[in-house]
């Protein structure tokens, strides 16, 4: 009996855990790498995957979401629009801006979009999954209306 | 004159005009004497894609109602009017503009609008837009420039240079082709 329970927990979590890695991979993950160049300066990287966004978006309180309806289904639509269409180029650096202390690039991989900021005092790296975030703007929004 | 000005209007036609066809491409290059270098490539399918949802979701967000020059503003009825006489006079030069940093001459030159300005002048300028993505952009009636037109005509335009800026302090390019770089 103890056994049975245990293995039906350990298929449990496997089931979760392969679920939860297929709905990842899926909507992909935001990350937010920021490294302060100072000496004792911060470096951390926060790892944000948008499937566990999307579940989210569905406990935000209606009453604050309903003036931004419009915004939110427009954003969701582009978003989406501007992932199908970047899949479809090859990785390609849209903007870079250099000067002597700072650098600012944007460029793609995949349908994902990249922004990396360098400077002399710190460097910061947002990595944006397109169509994932797309998905959960697109339940922002019809929890608006 | 400054070459920001030259970008923006270039960037005016180009954003309104989109290649319909995958692999069209816009780039701007920016190098100036102060080590500041800019790098723009955008996919013209992407502009194409995206504008028609901007223009019927969010208008609010879409200045294209005339165009503003130094203090003047100019409407798009005003410009459409001021284009077919130009464009009814045929092949000549419109305009010689002198001013300290350079001398412009403005000009329709077979199936361009050229802004030239002479060898002489401290900033070397040279913009060539197709006649037909003016054409395009001043489709239509009332106060709205045609952004969607002029981008599918300029989608249809061989790969060419738009806009080259040399002055003192700053190189500029404006062009499109078919790489991704």
């Amino acid at each position: 009996m103890l056994m049975k329970l245990g293995v039906g927990a350990l298929a449990g979590v496997l089931g979760l855990s392969v679920g939860a890695g297929v709905a990842t991979q899926q909507y992909g993950t935001v990350v937010v790498r920021v490294e302060e160049k100072w000496p004792g300066g911060d470096s951390f990287t926060i790892p944000v995957p948008l499937a566990l966004a999307r579940v989210a978006a569905g406990f935000v309180p209606t009453s604050h979401l309903g003036e931004h309806a419009g915004d939110l289904q427009l954003a969701s639509e582009l978003a989406a629009l501007v992932a199908d269409e970047l899949a479809a180029y090859p990785d390609t650096v849209l903007v870079e801006v250099t000067d002597r202390h700072e650098s600012v690039l944007v460029h793609t991989t995949g349908s994902d979009l990249v922004v990396d900021v360098n400077s002399d005092h710190e460097r910061v790296y947002v990595r944006v999954p397109l169509w994932g975030a797309s998905q959960v703007l697109e339940a922002l929004a019809d929890k608006a209306h | 004159m400054h070459w920001k000005r030259f970008i923006a209007i270039a960037l005016l036609f180009c954003l309104s005009s989109l290649p319909l066809a995958g692999a069209s491409w816009l780039h701007v290059r920016v190098e100036s004497d102060n080590e500041e270098q800019v790098k723009v490539n955008i996919p013209l399918s992407l502009v194409s894609t995206v504008l028609p949802i901007l223009e019927r979701q969010a208008p609010e967000h879409m200045s294209r109602h005339g165009v503003h020059w130094d203090e003047h503003e100019i409407s798009v009825a005003e410009m459409r009017e001021i284009w077919e006489q130009l464009k009814a006079e045929g092949s000549y030069d419109l305009a010689t503009i002198q001013s300290p940093e350079a001398n412009v001459a403005v000009r329709i030159d077979g199936d361009y609008l050229r802004v030239d300005t002479e060898e002489s002048s401290k900033e070397r300028v040279q913009v060539r837009v197709p006649v037909r993505v003016v054409d395009a952009l001043l489709a239509g009636s009332g106060e709205e420039l045609n952004l969607v037109a002029a981008l599918e005509a300029l989608r249809a335009e061989p790969e060419q240079e738009l806009v080259s800026v040399d002055s003192e302090d700053a190189h500029v390019r404006v062009w499109i082709d078919e790489n991704n770089q």
